[in-house]
């Protein structure tokens, strides 16, 4: 049975063609978020309005709109969809997502959230609330046009999505593991892809149960964080962080796995401590649901849970350590190459390191007294997210592009565009972290002059970013443009620069023994599993 | 070459492993479709940009009719193409469970919601609970008949599922419409008690945690019903055997967890917050 | 009023493990109504009441303890007092 194309992309239930569906989408949706994280960094370029004539209600939609999008629609579809769903079930030798259906109905749960989220933006006034959308500020009183309805009822869609994903993850893992693997044989990025599903399945109920409240308070006069009721804000800053926190482990966990191949790969040698990266894993996974509050130092909490969940932030670092260490023990003595899914992943580890130690500079409740709403706190989450989760997303993109396409990427360009991004990355993100000690809050378009270097010099790391991006899309283009693949590839010597054919000495990885690009039913046959490790 | 790639193997080829390769289906499509259209008319209707609410329900009722495709679909697959396997069943059964699960968290949420203010009210409600000047219901009459009848139909359900299991028919048949008649009943009990509430949705905190988490209980008693009615229906076309009940198995799951729901509901909310 | 540096001892309510948090409205009104509740079966002259008195006089913001003052005379306050 041949598909025409209609049905082939719109009613599909191969998770290979919807892992595509779901890399376009996410592409789209950068464009958009990149586009308003531009327009705020050249409003912020200088002292003074520059963009926005005084309308700092626009500037805080533009913090929205760049938040959702960024992690919504663009990190949580690369990552989860696009890579989880083509590799998911190749790497365990399994035929199919376990639930076809439900896995489409995720992926077009997406394109309405971003319909959502635009309306949003561009409707009256838009949501001028950021992405935490905490009331009294997202109440009727502040924002009583329908933008905050609208950003709500896209949180809506995307949890949607990403719960049936959550459990079509799961199942697959649990149920649909080849011949002969055991879960403790699953590769890490596959662990990796179940520690983030479980913490989207537990998690982010919580979080639609919040916004749905909140919703229910703006539009059907109920009281639960209306003080006058006998409620309290509070209530959603709880419910909402209780989300809120896993959620950022779920954008960095897929990350974490896609590392550990790449860096297993490019240096040439196994995992070092595969079990201990699981169990560390894991055991983040765990933390990620008791240190919440350390979002809400400020709130006035007492100050036993103050203590409480600095200790428990901190504990945070013993998995993350755990982490950081057996990836450098991996390229410790490894024959390194210097592909470019490598230079990714060598900046992921340099530059989550240094949010890493931000974070635990933040996680101190009396720290955080100084350091709470200022650019600092801006430095950190992009230096975790930005450059841990968008260069473990981008590092597996060239890493499995490949694998995906059939195509092998052209390597200057792609060196090009890694190299454009990291030095743009840190001029932009670098500088936060000084204005952010120096008392610049976030949120304002607006400062006095004295902000006006770091600011300067960040707004040109923005437009530098901005050259990454495209010479990125010319990267893309141009592989699947002219693209070779590799029965054409000739071996470069010395190959330590080269990446294309490094990829294929991986003969222990299923995803990168197959046919590339692999059949549109992987596998006829079941692989078997034979030497365990 | 890579055309032959493309080709579509969905089922006529000899399959050498358990699972169900689906073939291309628009419900998924249809579904989501749908809810953006719930969503954007939701927004816009309350908030005035359209004088009638015609298009809100329009889209619910086009979700619920996807939504019927899709299961009518399934059912078609598992009851007379055959495609359930064992392997295939035990991957919905997880599934269930796992929806099982986030299912609960949402309950936790609302529970968290009413002790959050039931814990510790503030001087907004007189610093009690129920807050200063409001009648609660009082847990000893129609509610306790509602749990009652929730208990008993726990209890139908696993004469239900015996008799499934032991091919026994009739009383497969009578399990699950005692099931079903329970259920309508609860839904209608709990219409009664809401009607005749002395507060409402909108009275202070109170009212809005009391009323947001039974509705919520509610609402999935109303789904259970249908899909008891479901089942029953489903009993009565012959589309279970006693091996092969999936749609059963989770409809058991899902009524003793909503039970086991309402029982920590009735404790907290009825009988510890009045 | 003169104030005698030597004598004068300055009390401010000291932590209550009831009321942990930073907003300390709760603790406030919960002192306002204990005082209301002493003083209806001891008198208003039995010392140990003031103890609520100095509290509440010490964090509820004037106009509150005026309001609920107000209400009370007016029998609404919005508290219970038994």
């Amino acid at each position: 049975m041949k598909l025409n194309y209609v049905t082939r992309w719109t009613f599909s239930t191969s998770h290979k063609d919807m892992a595509m569906l779901y890399l376009m989408f996410g592409m789209v949706s950068a464009m958009v978020a990149t586009g308003m994280s531009v327009l705020m960094r050249m409003e912020l370029a200088n002292g003074n309005s520059q963009f926005f004539y005084n309308n700092h209600q626009a500037f805080n939609v533009m913090v929205t709109g760049h938040a959702m999008a960024m992690m919504f629609l663009f990190v949580m579809p690369v990552l989860m969809g696009a890579f989880g769903n083509f590799f998911v079930p190749m790497l365990m030798g399994a035929v199919d997502m376990a639930f076809a259906r439900l896995n489409n109905m995720s992926f077009w749960c997406l394109p309405p959230a971003l319909v959502c989220v635009m309306v949003s933006v561009f409707m009256e006034s838009g949501p001028g609330t950021g992405w935490t959308v905490y009331p009294p500020l997202s109440s009727m009183g502040s924002h009583s046009g329908p933008s905050v309805d609208l950003a709500m009822f896209a949180l809506h869609l995307t949890t949607m999505s990403s719960l049936l994903g959550a459990m079509n993850f799961m199942v697959t893992m649990l149920n649909m593991r080849t011949m002969g693997m055991h879960m403790m044989n699953m590769p890490l990025f596959v662990w990796a892809m179940f520690f983030t599903a479980m913490l989207l399945l537990l998690s982010l109920p919580v979080l639609t149960a919040g916004v749905t409240l909140l919703l229910l308070d703006r539009n059907f006069n109920t009281g639960f964080y209306e003080v006058g009721a006998g409620g309290d804000p509070m209530l959603y800053e709880h419910l909402f962080w209780f989300f809120g926190h896993p959620e950022v482990y779920m954008l960095m966990m897929p990350g974490f796995g896609m590392m550990s191949h790449m860096v297993s790969t490019y240096s040439k040698k196994p995992m070092f401590g595969e079990v201990g990266m699981l169990y560390a894993m894991g055991s983040m996974g765990l933390l990620g649901f008791l240190v919440w509050s350390h979002h809400m130092y400020m709130v006035g909490l007492d100050m036993d849970s103050r203590a409480y969940f600095t200790s428990a932030t901190m504990m945070m670092a013993v998995p993350t350590g755990m982490k950081m260490f057996s990836w450098l023990a991996t390229l410790y003595g490894g024959e390194m190459r210097l592909g470019v899914p490598m230079l990714f992943a060598l900046g992921f580890l340099f530059l989550f390191t240094m949010g890493g130690l931000t974070g635990v500079m933040l996680s101190n409740a009396s720290m955080d007294v100084a350091f709470h709403d200022t650019y600092y706190v801006v430095g950190h989450f992009h230096y975790v997210l930005s450059m841990g989760a968008l260069f473990s997303l981008m590092g597996a993109y060239y890493y499995w592009g490949p694998a995906m396409f059939g195509l092998n990427y052209n390597k200057v360009w792609a060196e090009m565009h890694f190299w454009l991004l990291f030095m743009s990355v840190n001029m932009m993100f670098l500088p936060m972290h000084f204005l952010g000690l120096n008392g610049q809050p976030r949120r304002m378009p607006d400062y006095p002059d004295a902000f006006m270097g770091w600011n300067y010099i960040s707004s040109m790391g923005s437009a530098m970013s901005m050259m990454s991006v495209l010479a990125g899309l010319k990267s893309v283009l141009v592989q699947l443009e002219n693209g070779t693949n590799e029965e054409f590839d000739t071996q470069v010597t010395p190959d330590f620069l080269e990446a294309n054919l490094t990829r294929s000495n991986r003969d222990h990885a299923l995803e990168l023994m197959l046919s590339r690009p692999a059949e549109f039913h992987t596998f006829r046959e079941l692989p078997m599993l034979v030497t365990p490790r | 070459m890579k055309l032959k790639n493309m080709t579509n193997k969905v089922r006529g080829n000899m399959q050498l492993h358990p699972f169900h390769l689906v073939g291309p289906s628009p419900w998924p499509m249809f579904t989501s479709f749908s809810l953006m259209n719930l969503a954007l008319s939701m927004a816009l209707t309350s908030h005035g940009y359209m004088g009638h609410n015609y298009f809100m329900f329009l889209a619910m009722f086009v979700v619920f009719y996807s939504m019927t495709l899709w299961f009518k679909d399934m059912m078609a697959e598992s009851s007379y193409l055959g495609d359930h396997t064992m392997a295939v069943k035990r991957g919905m059964n997880q599934g269930f469970m796992l929806f099982v699960v986030s299912e609960m968290l949402m309950f936790v949420s609302l529970f968290w919601a009413y002790l959050h203010s039931a814990l510790n009210p503030n001087v907004e409600m007189g610093m009690m609970w129920p807050p200063m000047g409001m009648e609660a219901m009082s847990p000893a009459e129609l509610p306790l008949l509602n749990t009652m009848m929730l208990l008993a139909s726990g209890v139908t359900m696993t004469y239900a599922h015996h008799a499934l299991m032991n091919k026994d028919r009739k009383n497969t048949l009578y399990g699950f419409m005692y099931s079903t008649m329970l259920m309508v009943v609860f839904v209608f009990c709990q219409g009664l008690e809401y009607s005749f509430s002395s507060f409402t949705i909108a009275d202070s905190v109170y009212g809005s945690a009391f009323f947001s988490a039974t509705g919520l209980h509610g609402m999935h008693m109303m789904m259970l019903a249908m899909m008891l009615a479901m089942c029953t229906w489903r009993v009565y076309n012959y589309d279970f055997t006693n091996t092969s009940h999936v749609g059963a198995e989770t409809t058991m799951l899902y009524l003793h967890v909503l039970d086991m729901m309402w029982l920590f509901m009735y404790m907290v909310m009825y009988w510890w917050g009045s | 009023m003169a104030i005698d540096p030597e004598t004068f001892k300055f009390e401010t309510p000291q932590f209550d493990p009831r009321f942990p948090n930073q907003n300390q409205t709760k603790n406030c009104a919960q002192n306002y109504v204990d005082y209301q509740k002493c003083i209806a079966i001891k008198g208003e002259d039995f010392e140990p009441c003031k103890i609520f008195w100095r509290t509440y006089t010490s964090l509820c913001p004037v106009d509150w303890v005026e309001k609920w003052n107000d209400q009370k005379e007016a029998g609404k306050l919005p508290f219970k007092l038994d």
